[in-house]
């Protein structure tokens, strides 16, 4: 798994309803709305974050909006685990490439 | 990697965000209670033998708790919060103007002019909303004033002001004298509705601290707690 290089970092995730932050290295690195764009047709993720807010209330039937989150827990397991995976991976944007120092 | 959860949360919900996290790839994964972390990342010592109430007003959950010696005392969790106050202005919105909005517009009004108290010192101009109107069906524009949303909101606010009293109630007098002389904080992001530290200070006789940046209160704090992995007890392994 390419994400497997990131275990050697250490992140601080607050998983909100309304907002998912990252911290590493001290920083506030991604603050993006806790919202995911799904394709129904192929069930992949088309966007997370802010794109996918943009989104939401907008979708015509082939794509739905999940917020995984409900009332600070997490409501849609499916969805949350394709949002942190979606938000981890903001943090370099080339993918997996990132090599530490 | 450290996460933070709300302290009202149950064992299967506890499950269900560390099994995310290891999914998403992670190897260690540490689990640290929101009030605990917010009260980190607004600069409190939480180790000391020293009583602070710490209120997180955040999107799904209200949390209020009191802390000391790194643990928390008693606290209140409840399921109304950020979210909540955007269904209030939304319904509010359908009931008395007959115009049916977007969530996100709704949540604009909230930003916006979202108050709550009917009178404030500055109040923000009156904000001008679209959505479609029920009658007609036709796209339509309204324009709402501050004292109107903090109306819709009164009820929701009423239920946080009863969770914080029911906290308060529930604290060792020990820890109530500290809480006396500290007063509360106020963090998340529903510590920027105009007027909600007024409120509580008015209800309370207490004094009310809004933390700096409150939004980033609960992540500023889960980091530091991230560099002291081995050093804070209260991070769930």
């Amino acid at each position: 798994m390419g994400l497997f290089d990131f275990l050697t970092q250490e992140i601080a995730i607050d998983l909100g309803t309304a907002n998912t932050l990252i911290i590493h290295n001290d920083k506030v690195v991604v603050d993006e709305p806790s919202i995911v764009a799904i394709d129904r047709m192929t069930g992949k993720v088309i966007a997370v974050g802010k794109q996918a807010m943009m989104m939401h209330g907008k979708t015509h039937e082939n794509i739905k909006t999940v917020r995984p989150l409900k009332d600070g827990v997490i409501a849609d397991f499916d969805a949350a685990e394709h949002m942190i995976r979606g938000m981890i991976k903001m943090l370099s944007p080339k993918g997996s490439l990132l090599l530490l120092p | 990697m450290v996460i933070c959860i709300p302290s009202g949360i149950t064992e299967v919900e506890k499950r269900a965000v560390r099994d995310s996290a290891e999914h998403a790839g992670a190897k260690e994964v540490y689990l640290i209670h929101e009030p605990m972390a917010a009260a980190i990342g607004i600069g409190i010592d939480v180790e000391e033998p020293m009583g602070n109430m710490i209120i997180d007003i955040g999107g799904g959950t209200s949390e209020i708790a009191v802390i000391a010696l790194g643990g928390i005392v008693c606290d209140q969790s409840i399921r109304v919060a950020g979210d909540g106050f955007t269904n209030d202005i939304w319904d509010y919105m359908r009931r008395q103007h007959n115009i049916l909005i977007g969530e996100r517009s709704a949540e604009r009004i909230k930003i916006e002019v979202g108050s709550a108290l009917p009178e404030l010192e500055n109040p923000p101009p009156d904000f001008a909303v679209h959505g479609r109107d029920l009658m007609t069906g036709i796209p339509k524009e309204i324009t709402v004033s501050y004292s109107e949303i903090a109306h819709a909101l009164d009820k929701s606010i009423s239920k946080v002001e009863e969770a914080i009293l029911k906290a308060l109630e529930m604290t060792p007098p020990e820890l109530s004298a500290d809480i006396y002389r500290t007063g509360i904080y106020l963090t998340g992001g529903g510590a920027l509705l105009r007027g909600l530290d007024q409120r509580i200070a008015l209800k309370t006789k207490l004094p009310v601290h809004v933390a700096e940046d409150p939004l980033r209160a609960v992540v500023r704090g889960t980091g530091i707690a991230l560099k002291n992995i081995g050093r804070f007890k209260f991070l769930i392994p």
